[in-house]
Parts: structure tokens; C-alpha cells; sequence
């Protein structure tokens, strides 16, 4: 089995140096590879599938659903599915199939706008420090160790009980707390890159430091990147949903995956209305593993070293 | 060593200072002050502002920032954490209460995630590219994705509601005499706790194994001709569990303050639950001492850690 990989390899290699010589290698080709491989991980396949799935579904919510997630209906209250309400109706006749829809919207919101605000100022600062070093880079570092030596929850819920719960707020503790494993990724990369000789022509040539850091050195550090904030997209969704499950998240009136879970603690309901809270949960675990597996389908196309 | 640990121990106490200095002004950021903590509103209301300065001075609320500040770490030193605002109690009372409940609880769920996770690793790195490889990585992101709650509620539902084997919640109850009366309440929270966990152990203790088996001392061991057996578990899985028990240690204290989500669906009358209960009832002093305590349990322990890994690999030494 070993040595037919083996085999399989050194054409490949044939192949490419055959290509090389007859020079029609061209950059698009290396381009595609990493779309192929991509496209041959199934599991990532079908993560994409789900995830556009969903969020597809909750984009097009007002086409798939004609009920309010708001209104409460007294006339029908705790009806099981139906053809009617798909996933039924919870304790004050709120349609939980357009809940879960329009749930979804705050929470993929919420969860991907943490980790984009996170990623964006752990690169920037990360990126900066990185290359720069000096007392700029030792504070940051010092700050991220801060921010990281806190158990994640708890250091949410702290700065929850300071600033208040709104959506807002939330997003922006996301980022806080969240920037610190981007920035020291982002960090690491640039350290190593700032010893290469493209970096050191780039000085010579007189580029300022940010052009440097940010145009040339960047992109080439930037696929981890990118793999982190996938997974802490998923992170972050499931801390919102555990956030408002215990009450603490986006305010409950407002519906999340969270929020609606929030309503479904009590004994009875979870005995007997099954339809108020097995599907949103089923429908986070499928999103964050969709999540996860692309995540994990990004690292192996992106990183070879990272592969096992 | 004497030198690594001086260094490491002040690199230590400035950490240390940053962070109380942090959470001193943040209890300082949130509303009220030990006036209105005292006093109901009412009473407060009805007396007369020269009264309320002259009790503040007296307090020695009217003190610069740092002085008060210093003022609190010196209390914090001798061990007075403060009052809870809600009953009035000693924050050190209440934390001998919850304390001892969380330790049963993250102990419980660090053995089994632990002992499931290393052992699913091994398994699937000695079987790499194998069909029950790659059903347990696919196993580890499905642990991974599942929030801890859901799963805790489905766990509730079938053993607790359905089954009717286990109870539903809480810890200890006045009939209780045995100790085999109290394990029941204990095993549905802990085995939800680690279950969740073992997905991340088992990713990480993969890795460590695959790691360690591409290593020559593996190889040696092999050509000398010892068993299969011997060469995995003696020469190959002993020295990838270090890493494991690193990895474990960190996620002793972490874990003290992140089953907040599981305590308080099991109604566990611990860290989490009390944090819980005073982030909902913008208890300030409270979440702020049982935060700081959280924080400084991770730093002690990454201190602990530093130093044995130091000790264990002898390449660190050599430096």
C-alpha cells in the first residue's frame, strides 16, 4: 500500500517536471490544486453543502416561512408538527419552524461577525507586532496572555455583567476576548517570514513598514488565518447559544438558537415538546460541524505540514 | 533550574498585580458603592447627603484610586475576599460551600475524558487510515460541534426522564447517608462533562502518538525485536502521554470555572452555578473574586506546568 503511494507520488512529480520543461506549468495550475483537493475532501464537501444549506435558509426565510417569529398566537399553543407549523408551536403559539429560521440570522450574525472583528484586529496587531518586535510587540504579547489565561466563559460573562446584554455588546465581547489566538498566530507567521530575503529587499528598497507588513508579508501568512476564523465562527456560535441558553446572551426577546433553547428548560417541556427544542439543537450541531469539517478541509488543502 | 524558576516566577507576580489591578477597576466601573451595597435604597434615599459623605469619608471611600486599591489587595491577602451582595455572607464562605462540589465534578470529568480520550487516540494512531480512524476523527468533530447543554439535555431526557435510572439533577439531599446515594447524582453531570471533553483529548493524543511513532527510538525498539504490543504501549504510548498529562493539567483549572453550562443544567451546586447565579443577579464583588481566583488557578497552574515539562524533557535542560 506504502510503496504504490510511493509510486503514485514520483509520477506526479514526473508529471510536473515534465510540465515545468515544457513550460506550460503555470500558476493557475498550483491554483486549482489546492481547489481540487479541497473539492476530493468529502467530508468538507458535504460541510459546504450544509452550511450553504442553512445559511440559505435563513437568507430566504420570509419565502419559506409566512409566519412571524414574534407573534404570538393563543388560539395554538404547544401544537406538536404539523402540516401547518412544521416543527409545531411553543408555549405562546410562536411558530418555532420561522424561529429557527430567523434565529439562525442573529446567531450566524453573531457568530461570524465575532470572529471576523476578532480575526481582523488579531492580523492587523498580530501582523504588526510580529514583524516590528520591540515594546510594541512585548505589550500586545503580554495583553494576549492576559485575555487568554481567563477561561473563555468566564471572561464573557464578566464583561457581561459590566457592559449589559445586547447584541451589540455581545459581538464586541466576542472580539475582546477573541482576538488573542489570531493575533498570536498572525505573530508567529511573521516572525518567521521577516528573516526571508524578499522581506529584506523590500527594506533595502526603501517600502514603508506598513506596506511591507501588510501587503507583501500578509498574504503569505494569511491561510491559517483564515482556517482560525472558520473555527471560531463555530466557537462563537455555540458560546452564544450557551450564553442565552442560561439568559445571559443577546436579550430574549430576540430569537436565537440560544434563546429559543432558552424557553425549553423546564422539565415538562423537555418530556413532552420535543419539537420546541430537538430541532434547533440538532439544527447548531449540524451548522458548527459543517463549520468544523470546511475548517478542517481548509487546514488540509492549505497546510501540508498539519496532515495525519 | 533555580534560575528558570526565579525567572518564571517574575515574569509571575506583575501578571498577577495587572490582573487584580484589572478586576479592582472593574468592580470600580460598576454601579454602586459600598454605601448603597449597605443600605436598601430606601434607607438610602431618606438620608441626608452630608451623612452619606460623612460615611464615605469615614469608609475611606474618598481615597485616591490606588490607595484604595492597595488597601484591597492587602484585605485580599489575608484572605478577606469581600461580601456577597445578595446575602451578605463572607465571599470566603460561600466559596468553601461551592468549591469542594466543583472539584468532585471536574475531577470526575477529567478521569474519564482522559482515560476515553487517550485510549480512543491510541486506537485510531495505531490504526491510522483505517476505517475506525477515520470514524473517530469524524466522531471527534460531531463531539466537537455538539453544544454541551443539548447533549446534557438529550442525556437528561433518555436516562434521567425516560429511563428513570439516574436522577435528574442537584447533588446532595438530606436523606442521604451513603455515599453510593450521592455517586448517582454525580454520574449523569460528570459523564455529560466528559464525554464533551474527550473529542479534544482524543484529537490531541493522536496527534501526540503519530508523533511519537514516527520517532527513531520507535524504530529501535522495533529492530531490536520486542513485540508490537511493547513497542506501541512501553516505548511508544509512555512518552506521547506526557503531553497528554500537560495538556490535562491545563485543563484543570479552565475547567473549574467552564462548567458553568453543565452545572447549571444538572442544578450542580458549584463554582459555576454560583458564578452563574451572581453574573444573573449583577452580583459584582462576587463574579469579580470568583473570576480573579479562576484566573489565577490557570496562571499558577501554566507556572506548575512550565516547570514540569522542564523537568521531563531533558532537551529543555540542556539549553
Amino acid at each position: 500500500m506504502l510503496f504504490s503511494q510511493k509510486a503514485r507520488f514520483n509520477r506526479k512529480l514526473d508529471r510536473m517536471r515534465d510540465a515545468e520543461f515544457a513550460g506550460t506549468a503555470k500558476r493557475r495550475r498550483v491554483r486549482n490544486r489546492a481547489l481540487r483537493k479541497m473539492m476530493n475532501n468529502r467530508l468538507a464537501m458535504v460541510g459546504l453543502f450544509v452550511f450553504a444549506a442553512i445559511v440559505l435558509a435563513c437568507l430566504f426565510a420570509p419565502v419559506l416561512t409566512r409566519y412571524n417569529p414574534e407573534t404570538p398566537n393563543l388560539k395554538s399553543t404547544l401544537k406538536p408538527p404539523s402540516l401547518e407549523h412544521i416543527f409545531g408551536t411553543d408555549k405562546i403559539g410562536r411558530d418555532v419552524f420561522s424561529r429557527i429560521l430567523y434565529g439562525g440570522r442573529i446567531s450566524i450574525l453573531v457568530g461570524l461577525g465575532g470572529a471576523l472583528g476578532a480575526s481582523l484586529i488579531g492580523a492587523a496587531v498580530g501582523s504588526y507586532a510580529g514583524y516590528r518586535g520591540g515594546w510594541f510587540d512585548r505589550i500586545t504579547l503580554r495583553l494576549s496572555e492576559l485575555f487568554m489565561a481567563f477561561p473563555q466563559l468566564v471572561l464573557v460573562l464578566m464583561l457581561v455583567t459590566i457592559v449589559g446584554q445586547s447584541m451589540r455588546n455581545i459581538i464586541i465581547i466576542f472580539v475582546v476576548t477573541g482576538w488573542g489566538s489570531v493575533y498570536r498566530q498572525a505573530r508567529a507567521r511573521m516572525l518567521s517570514l521577516r528573516e526571508e530575503e524578499y522581506v529584506q529587499s523590500l527594506k533595502a528598497f526603501g517600502l514603508s513598514d506598513f506596506r511591507i507588513c501588510y501587503k507583501h508579508m500578509l498574504p503569505n501568512a494569511i491561510s491559517p488565518l483564515i482556517v482560525n476564523t472558520t473555527l471560531s465562527t463555530a466557537m462563537f456560535i455555540l458560546e452564544e447559544a450557551a450564553l442565552s441558553y442560561l439568559g445571559l446572551g443577546i436579550p430574549l426577546n430576540i430569537p436565537t438558537w440560544g434563546n429559543i433553547l432558552n424557553a425549553c428548560q423546564d422539565m415538562y417541556t423537555l418530556l413532552n415538546g420535543w419539537w420546541m427544542w430537538l430541532p434547533v439543537g440538532i439544527v447548531i450541531s449540524l451548522f458548527v460541524m459543517s463549520i468544523n469539517f470546511i475548517g478542517d478541509g481548509l487546514r488540509d488543502t492549505t497546510d501540508p505540514s498539519q496532515q495525519g | 533550574m533555580a534560575k528558570f524558576i526565579l525567572k518564571r516566577l517574575l515574569m509571575f507576580i506583575p501578571m498577577v498585580l495587572v490582573l487584580t489591578f484589572l478586576i479592582f477597576g472593574a468592580l470600580e466601573l460598576t454601579p454602586g458603592d459600598a454605601l448603597t451595597y449597605m443600605l436598601d435604597s430606601e434607607a438610602l434615599a431618606m438620608m441626608p447627603p452630608e451623612q452619606q459623605a460623612a460615611i464615605r469619608e469615614s469608609l475611606g471611600l474618598n481615597d485616591p484610586f490606588f490607595v484604595r486599591y492597595f488597601k484591597w489587595l492587602g484585605e485580599l491577602l489575608g484572605g478577606n475576599f469581600g461580601y456577597c451582595l445578595a446575602s451578605g455572607r463572607p465571599i470566603k464562605a460561600i466559596l468553601g460551600d461551592v468549591v469542594p462540589a466543583t472539584l468532585e465534578l471536574s475531577v470526575a470529568a477529567l478521569l474519564i475524558s482522559t482515560f476515553a480520550g487517550s485510549a480512543l487516540g491510541l486506537v485510531s494512531a495505531l490504526r491510522r487510515g483505517s476505517i475506525a480512524d477515520n470514524a473517530l476523527s469524524v466522531a471527534g468533530v460531531i463531539g466537537l460541534s455538539i453544544p454541551q447543554f443539548f447533549f446534557g439535555m438529550l442525556c437528561i431526557l433518555m436516562f434521567a426522564l425516560k429511563l428513570g435510572w439516574l436522577p435528574v439533577g442537584g447533588r446532595l439531599q438530606p436523606w442521604m447517608t451513603r455515599y453510593v446515594d450521592h455517586l448517582r447524582f454525580l454520574i449523569l453531570p460528570a459523564c455529560v462533562l466528559g464525554i464533551s471533553m474527550t473529542a479534544g483529548v482524543m484529537r490531541y493524543s493522536r496527534a501526540a502518538m503519530l508523533d511519537t511513532m514516527n520517532k527513531d527510538y520507535i524504530k529501535t525498539a522495533r529492530s531490536k525485536g520486542l513485540p508490537e504490543w511493547r513497542v506501541n504501549i512501553v516505548h511508544g504510548f509512555r512518552v506521547s502521554l506526557t503531553p497528554i498529562i500537560v495538556l490535562v493539567g491545563f485543563r484543570l483549572p479552565t475547567l473549574i470555572g467552564g462548567s458553568v453550562v453543565i452545572e447549571s443544567i444538572f442544578q450542580w451546586p458549584g463554582v459555576g452555578m454560583a458564578f452563574k447565579k451572581a453574573v444573573t443577579a449583577q452580583n459584582y464583588p462576587l463574579v469579580m473574586i470568583i473570576a480573579l481566583l479562576m484566573v489565577l488557578m490557570v496562571l499558577i497552574a501554566s507556572l506548575l506546568i512550565d516547570m514540569l515539562t522542564r523537568v521531563l524533557d531533558p532537551r529543555v535542560k540542556l539549553q
